[in-house]
């Protein structure tokens, strides 16, 4: 669903991204992870289509991003981990916008609203100002706006900071549903206790270059996330 | 702990000069420097606008009421010193950002009002020696008040910031409560208010010449009423010229004024600034649900964003409201604008100024048009959340082009209005003048209707050039934008290239002919300009 193939990022001399491969096959959740400036960020932008890149090649669901950057765009969904929305809309307005750039039908749209909105217990909420909503509030408007085209491909940095653990459990049951429909999940987390629990797969960055990946037991053996992590970031 | 809270709030105000607000870093040496001088040559300018009032209030030495002249003059200085602060109260006292880190350190929250107030007063007395020095200058040459009433008339205009920023205070605390309790269509309200002050400090502005006339005719009267009363008026003026006793309460009522100011601020200031303002909770309940295109979806996000902020309205737009006025006021002057044509076509007789009309027509709806800058900063206030646009299933294209759209449908149809209102003013002629030709008409339209559109090209153009991605209040990105100044005053400059453009080519191309090639300009401009935007504009944006 999502393969990235040397991908190359510099920011003037610097290498956030160095020669970095991945691929996240359809029912996968995959975790990445790394410190903070690892280039976990950068890599994600650019998996999106928001940063161009230097080097390497990314596809989508077999197209390659470079060539056709809006049929990809159509199958992916993207959280960011500080979702800035537009403050000007309520938060119905800012899903139907979605919906519209999506192309999801009246009826179905309508369905998934009053699905997510009640997973989330944000529907009462829908009808105010999206700036007069509290980080939750958005972080759960901004996972509403992102499953509400049914994704192939859902993309999350740092998903599950400003959720209140319902919301949080409810992601992760999303999360599930998801794949289970053969879509796929690709996210970043510095909460390795939620990455060990959820993820088929992970992946560890550090300045940039991809040092470890596989199956969870391939990466982590008897040992916790938490030490392998530890090991290996501080080599 | 308030020596420390007072350097805080000044290093804040050297900052606020010696730091770019885009970067945050220091400017360079020579940008210092000509902030300076920008700073001295306006403040220059004002104290010369304001020694030119304190000569037409001359009268009143000659009339042997010396003392009213300088009630006069004070009373000037602090509704200066009111309309001057009024802002930097509100945006030092009442909206600081740093309000609630410093609330949840161990401040005493008197002690930061202290230090916030120290500022804004400081600030009072900078921006009140423009008027203050005028008057002083004034006060000795004309006065003959002696040493103690040359001392008091200087220190009651030290004492005056202390009232000024009292009454700033006071007013910036009805602001902030009237803010808090609208809900409904604030943005409106918001707008409204700001252009009803812009239309009435405007007013003031051009009748300012009669207002001194009334003030001084009426003086004598007005004086012969105060004299000998405890109207602090009077007493103001009786203090300058050495009244000990005036003195005293005038200093009383300034002190007094700021320490009741300052206590009653500070029993209530934790509470007021940090008080969220009432948001409109509204319960949601379901409606069918309605598909839009992407195309139209865009748009009304584009339009959204323009109604929900005041600033951009009002800085976006104002040609919007330049050209509602301008239709109103045709229509009910429509007589005087008739005349003044005809007075015109009688100074300068045998060229027949009638067949100027359409052009002049035209260029005015142009000068008009080139202040609505609705897409100069449209990019820019996208700032934090391109990502979302960026991320979704959107051409650069469609994106850009929505924003057109909306500049399109706000500017063409007071674009419309304006022009058949000039045309019904001139249509009909009469008493000499011929009327306009329909085709005229068309032409105009024409003409105004593309410089519009131009007029939205060239500002996205602009601010795809000239991008602000790092600002903190939207209004910065609006108002102090490069893209929309630039749009703004090349609006304009370009409306005055090209009536030179006609007065050069005058013996060439009439004017009808000039704006039919005028038309093909500007067509042929717009199109080139939407080339580069759907090309490398587009480049631009994607690499935002």
């Amino acid at each position: 669903m999502l393969k990235i193939e040397h991908l190359t990022k510099q920011y003037g001399d610097k290498k956030a991204v160095d020669d970095l491969s991945l691929e996240i096959r359809p029912g996968e959740i995959y975790g990445f992870i790394g410190h903070n400036g690892a280039g976990k960020t950068t890599t994600i932008k650019c998996a999106i289509g928001i940063l161009d890149y230097d080097a390497g090649d990314i596809f989508i669901d077999g197209i390659r991003l470079k060539d056709d950057p809006i049929a990809c765009k159509k199958r992916i969904a993207y959280i960011p981990d500080n979702p800035d929305l537009y403050d000007y809309m309520t938060g119905i307005q800012f899903l139907n916008f979605i919906a519209d750039v999506f192309e999801v039908p009246a009826n179905v749209r309508q369905e998934r609203i009053r699905k997510y909105g009640d997973a989330f217990a944000l529907t009462s909420d829908l009808a105010t100002n999206i700036g007069s909503y509290s980080h939750g509030m958005k972080q759960k408007l901004a996972v509403i706006a992102a499953l509400i085209h049914e994704p192939k491909l859902l993309i999350m940095d740092e998903p599950f900071v400003g959720l209140d653990p319902k919301a949080a459990f409810t992601l992760k049951e999303l999360m599930h549903e998801l794949c289970a429909a053969g879509g796929a999940i690709f996210f970043s987390t510095h909460v390795l206790e939620v990455a060990e629990k959820l993820c088929d797969k992970i992946a560890i960055i550090r300045n940039g270059k991809l040092i470890k990946s596989g199956t969870m037991e391939e990466v982590k053996g008897d040992e916790s996330l938490e030490e392998v992590f530890l090991e290996l970031v501080e080599d | 702990m308030r020596k420390a809270l007072i350097r805080k709030q000044l290093l804040q105000t050297i900052r606020a000069v010696t730091g770019n607000p885009k970067t945050g870093k220091r400017r360079k040496t020579g940008g210092i420097i000509l902030m300076a001088f920008l700073f001295v040559m306006v403040w220059f300018s004002m104290v010369m606008a304001f020694f030119g009032m304190t000569a037409a209030f001359s009268a009143f030495f000659d009339m042997g009421l010396g003392w009213f002249f300088f009630a006069s003059m004070a009373l000037v200085t602090l509704a200066a010193g009111v309309l001057m602060t009024i802002f930097t109260i509100i945006s030092t006292v009442y909206q600081a950002k740093d309000n609630e880190l410093l609330l949840s350190l161990p401040i005493r929250p008197k002690d930061i009002l202290f230090a916030r107030l120290f500022q804004v007063w400081m600030l009072a007395m900078l921006f009140m020696t423009m008027t203050a020095v005028p008057t002083l200058v004034r006060w000795f040459m004309r006065a003959n008040a002696g040493a103690l009433g040359n001392l008091f008339a200087v220190l009651i205009m030290l004492l005056i910031p202390l009232l000024s920023v009292s009454l700033a205070s006071l007013v910036g605390w009805i602001v902030a409560w009237i803010s808090s309790k609208l809900t409904k269509a604030k943005n409106f309200m918001t707008v409204f208010l700001t252009v009803l002050f812009l239309a009435a400090y405007y007013v003031f502005y051009f009748r300012i010449n009669t207002i001194l006339r009334d003030i001084v005719a009426q003086g004598p009267a007005l004086a012969e009423k105060l004299s000998g009363s405890w109207n602090p008026l009077y007493r103001v003026g009786q203090a300058a010229y050495g009244d000990v006793l005036s003195f005293l309460l005038i200093a009383a009522i300034c002190v007094g004024a700021f320490v009741i100011c300052y206590a009653l601020l500070s029993r209530n200031f934790a509470k007021i600034v940090t008080t969220k303002k009432s948001a409109e909770k509204r319960v949601y309940r379901e409606k069918a649900a309605q598909q839009s295109s992407r195309r139209n979806a865009l748009y009304r996000k584009e339009m959204k964003h323009f109604l929900g902020s005041p600033a951009y309205m009002l800085n976006g737009g104002m040609g919007i409201l330049f050209m509602a006025a301008a239709a109103v006021l045709l229509l009910i002057y429509q007589e005087t604008a008739r005349s003044a044509v005809l007075t015109l076509d009688a100074q300068f007789p045998g060229i027949g100024i009638a067949k100027f009309l359409p052009l002049a027509g035209a260029l005015l709806i142009a000068f008009m048009a080139a202040a609505n800058d609705i897409t100069a900063p449209a990019i820019s206030i996208e700032a934090h959340t391109l990502w979302l646009s960026k991320s979704m299933p959107i051409t650069a294209r469609e994106f850009l082009e929505a924003k057109l759209q909306l500049h399109r449908v706000l500017t063409y149809v007071p674009t419309i209005l304006v022009s058949i209102v000039f045309f019904i003013v001139f249509a009909g002629g009469g008493n000499g003048l011929p009327g306009l030709d329909p085709k005229d008409f068309v032409l105009m339209l024409a003409f105004a209707l593309l410089f519009a559109e131009f007029m939205g090209t060239f500002g996205l153009a602009a601010n795809l050039l000239m991008p602000n991605m790092t600002w903190t209040n939207e209004t910065v990105a609006v108002k102090q934008s490069y893209s929309a100044l630039i749009a703004l005053f090349g609006g304009w400059i370009f409306t005055g290239l090209l009536g030179l453009a006609f007065w050069l080519l005058r013996d060439t191309l009439g004017p009808v002919e000039f704006l039919m090639a005028g038309i093909v300009f500007l067509m042929l401009l717009t199109i080139l300009l939407r080339r580069w935007l759907y090309t490398r504009g587009a480049k631009r944006y994607d690499q935002l």
